[in-house]
């Protein structure tokens, strides 16, 4: 059995900088990180537009009060204010500290790091390496973390999670380079192991984010928050579904329908294109569903709406979003100095996951904790974004919560002993598991069952929900399900058998799938991301409170936690 | 339209073979990573290949398509069709290789075993190092210009184009790549960084740092960032040239020999340079020695120069030569 004090599971920007904090405290802490991907190719790489901090660089008048209300009201008032109220107070000194640490912020002329808008924020704080931040955040901190010495389990799947007597005590897992099984204890147990975005059949994220964490979690009791709360990012390039920044709205570009008008006047009259995002992309799928999209022939991948840059003119595009400029090129042959670019909302964030408290331990419920257990990142609620997130508060909660959970876990694992784990039950059990998956004939590929569901959740659990669609969904669930189980796999090998691993995260798929539409069932009433054509008001009465949904094959339990306020008293939400 | 995708397949036991599937309804806009998802997801699910974000920034998907190291969420059908298309007859069926990057062992059909690549990217100690000055409460300043000199390298996605096609890699398995050194490059140049001097004593030894690379020019022509780790390389030894003697070592004699006989005689005097080069103006008789065998030889064959005519063209050369040096020595040099 392997053994170690800490292991961190996902080796994105939350567990890269939860493992530097640990590093730091206590460097005789013997640390282990596991990810499914090398970490340098975790989906944070991908984050284009920046990180928000009041550092006031360009704007004097901002604060982070004015932050934590930006956020807040982002949220659609069911983030906890108390989270929220961390997050941007610690905001920017983790910014310096990342500085320190080398990351390539662009630039003001006097030295100082540059801030530039950002979608839902009042003042100018977003601060950005062009249109890479995440891309120039991960590569310094990885490259940081290896001085530390930290064990990095690369290209290892997680099979499970091993909880017992409510305290988490290490995990099964299986090196995709040669099938080889084991088990691993530890101290402490952290989740970074981000989103889900691959439950839906239109992402920004890339093909790992299988919410495989959450799923884990899930299935071993583990609650999950707000899961009904999916963001949709309005730019979305059409078709292939990769990001066009906010970071281009940021510098000015205009959202336009099919008869050339700047539709957001009707939507957001102040802020414009620089609306939060489900405002945002509620109004285009509004637009496209009045008739004034473009390409509404029924043309395979449907209609999009046009982002356009033109105006901008060729050296800022180049200078501040070229990766924007690249990405429109090479994927939908478009010139965005000289034509405007497709684009589409694309399921991008999630809002909900495994609930933690402000010190980064999971919840078992609306009360007590789990022992042993941490998580931070996209695959954690702690809830700093509630219904909806803002744009560049999730890098912020990555590197405010990941250091924070690190010097939680440094503090905690001081008087622990290693958990005894009945090492051989657990790799049989895991063993049978991969064995039936090998094993099993039948008339259905992974593809087809995946694309289904995929399909399913974009239609019943999309930017618009009912009662009758989610219900629908639900029952078409039931039946891919059953597919399941005819299922076959070309590959019986055990070198690099990456079919085995997709069947894997397809189980993962359909654990958050049924969570996100069970819980976004109940929720009777539209808040922030999630809206609901027949509940279209803010319920504060009834719904002024976080969904816990507790898993099991049998079905799933629902139960509501109070949020958290501190500084201010809901209200109408306007832009 | 119907493409054909030769793939080289290969277990870590076996001799690699060539699999070939044939996808209908392609796009010429279609990226080789989408239609290899095809070809696993509806053919042949047992073939192997990374992927992540699709979108040219996570680096896993890094292959050799056609020949040249790329990234296949990058390269679409269309340009490697039109490529190959002069060397294609009007009958065949358009076709497009697909092969595991090069100077790392194959784990399983494209997926390579990269542990060399990231064990040498450590190896330059690849973290701004700010331990010796007082760490301020603020950020450190770094003008426009200063950052604007890091954008080439910290572009750079660690996806192992450049080290698959290293020329020099695949001779010297003591070269740490150009991947590191260009990111060596990025520390020397960021003003924020405390260990510029450590770091050039460091990339100046042997023939694991920069002077191992011969200039091919293969990482540069193949990396999909443009991060042209070749350039960077060269900017790292016009450093060390800057602060070496000529007795320093063998691979810093050799610039700077060769510039100074170019500058006097329009071309290289090879009897001269091997004296002073290798023999370290007699003073390395070891190397003298090494060098007796070639001399011999040559003379044997009548092809050894028995006397030097300068270049016609030396003035101009010289004066060339003069005016690139005074450019360089304008641009201002990052602070230390």
């Amino acid at each position: 059995m392997l053994e170690h004090d800490v292991i961190i599971v996902g080796g994105g920007l939350a567990g890269c900088r939860a493992a530097l904090e640990i590093a730091r405290t206590d460097p005789s802490l013997n640390l282990a990180m596991v990810a499914k991907t090398h970490p340098i190719r975790s989906h944070s790489v991908a984050a284009q537009g920046g990180i928000a901090a009041t550092l006031k660089n360009v704007d004097a008048q901002d604060s982070w009060e004015a932050h934590a209300f930006d956020t807040v009201k982002g949220s659609d008032y069911l983030a906890d204010q108390d989270a929220v109220e961390i997050l941007t107070r610690e905001a920017p000194e983790v910014v310096i500290d990342l500085e320190h640490l080398g990351v390539l912020f662009s630039r003001l002329e006097d030295g100082r790091v540059a801030q530039r808008a950002f979608g839902g924020h009042s003042h100018k704080r977003t601060c950005y390496a062009a249109d890479k931040t995440g891309h120039a955040i991960l590569h310094e901190l990885y490259n940081n973390i290896l001085q530390y010495g930290v064990t990095i389990y690369e290209e290892w799947y997680v099979l499970r999670l091993i909880l017992e007597d409510n305290q988490a005590k290490g995990v099964v897992m299986y090196r995709v380079l040669d099938g080889d099984l084991q088990v691993l204890r530890a101290k402490a147990v952290m989740f970074a192991t981000g989103g889900y975005g691959r439950v839906f059949n239109t992402t920004s994220n890339d093909f790992a984010s299988t919410g495989d964490g959450l799923s884990l979690a899930a299935r071993e009791g583990v609650p999950l928050e707000d899961m009904e709360f999916v963001q949709f990012h309005p730019t979305g390039l059409y078709p292939a579904g990769v990001l066009i920044s906010e970071a281009v709205r940021g510098e000015g570009a205009y959202l336009i329908n099919s008869e050339g008008d700047r539709f957001m006047a009707n939507y957001a009259p102040k802020q414009m294109e620089l609306a939060p995002r489900d405002i945002t992309s509620r109004a285009i799928t509004t637009e496209i569903r009045a008739g004034r999209g473009i390409q509404l022939d029924g043309q395979a991948g449907g209609p999009f709406v046009h982002l356009d840059l033109r105006h901008m003119g060729r050296e800022k595009i180049m200078s501040r979003v070229p990766f924007c400029w690249e990405e429109a090129h090479r994927l939908a042959g478009v010139d965005a100095v000289h034509q405007p670019i497709p684009v589409r909302p694309t399921v991008h964030y999630s809002m909900g996951g495994i609930p933690v408290n402000i010190e980064g331990q999971v919840r078992s419920g609306a009360e007590g904790l789990i022992d042993n257990f941490f998580a931070a990142g996209e695959c954690a609620c702690v809830s700093v974004h509630g219904a909806n997130r803002l744009g560049s508060n999730s890098l912020l909660e990555c590197v405010v919560y990941g250091r924070r959970t690190g010097a939680t876990i440094a503090r905690y694992v001081q008087n622990q002993k290693l958990p005894e784990v009945d090492e051989q039950q657990y790799l049989q059990a895991a063993k049978e598991r991969l064995q039936l998956l090998l094993d099993q004939s039948g008339e259905y590929r992974i593809a087809q069952i995946r694309q289904q569901l995929q399909d399913c959740m974009a239609e019943h659990c999309g930017v618009f929900r009912t009662d009758q669609t989610i219900t629908a969904g639900l029952t078409q669930f039931k039946a891919l399900r059953d597919q399941y189980a005819q299922m076959r796999l070309d590959d019986p090998g055990k070198v690099w058998n990456t079919e085995l691993i997709e069947a894997l995260e397809l189980q993962s798929l359909m654990v958050v799938g049924e969570v996100i539409m069970t819980g976004a069932l109940q929720r009777q009433e539209s808040r922030g991301a999630h809206s609901r054509e027949d509940f279209p008001g803010r319920d504060d009465q009834n719904f002024l409170q976080h969904t816990l949904a507790y898993y099991s094959p049998a079905g799933i339990d629902l139960q509501y936690m109070p949020v958290t306020i501190t500084m201010f008293e809901p209200q109408e939400r306007k832009y | 339209m119907q493409v054909r995708f030769s793939v080289i397949r290969q277990k870590q036991t076996e001799a690699p073979r060539i699999q070939t599937y044939t996808l209908d309804n392609v796009d010429p806009s279609d990226t080789i990573l989408s239609c290899l998802n095809r070809i696993k997801w509806e053919l042949d699910g047992g073939l192997a290949f990374r992927k992540n974000c699709r979108n040219a920034i996570c680096g896993s998907c890094s292959m050799r398509i056609n020949g040249r190291s790329a990234l296949a969420c990058k390269e679409n059908v269309g340009n490697e069709l039109a490529q190959k298309a002069s060397s294609l007859e009007a009958s065949e069926q358009p076709t497009i290789i697909i092969a595991p990057m090069g100077n790392m062992p194959v784990i399983k059909d494209l997926v390579v075993d990269m542990s060399s690549f990231w064990k040498n990217l450590e190896a330059v100690d690849p973290y701004v190092s700010s331990s010796a000055r007082a760490i301020p409460e603020r950020e450190f300043l770094q003008t426009p210009e200063e950052r604007e000199r890091l954008d080439q390298t910290g572009n750079c996605i660690l996806c192992g184009a450049c080290y698959s096609e290293c020329n020099a890699r695949e001779v010297n398995p003591d070269f740490v790549g150009p991947h590191a050194l260009a990111k060596a490059q990025r520390m020397v140049v960021d003003s924020r960084d405390q260990e510029k001097e450590a770091r050039l004593e460091k990339y100046n030894q042997g023939s694991q740092g920069v002077w191992g690379c011969t200039r091919c020019y293969m990482c540069n022509a193949v990396c999909p960032m443009d991060v042209a780790p070749m350039d960077q390389i060269g900017n790292i030894k016009q450093e060390i040239l800057q602060r070496k003697s000529q007795d320093s070592s063998r691979s810093v004699r050799h610039r700077q020999v060769m510039v100074s006989l170019v500058k006097q005689g329009g071309w290289i005097d090879e009897r001269k340079f091997a004296l002073m080069v290798v023999g370290n103006y007699f003073r390395d008789l070891r190397g003298l020695l090494s060098l007796a065998p070639l001399g011999l030889k040559m003379l044997a064959s009548r092809k050894f120069p028995l006397c030097f005519d300068p270049s016609e063209g030396t003035q101009e050369v010289r004066s060339l030569i003069e005016s690139v040096q005074q450019l360089s020595d304008n641009v201002p040099k990052s602070k230390v």
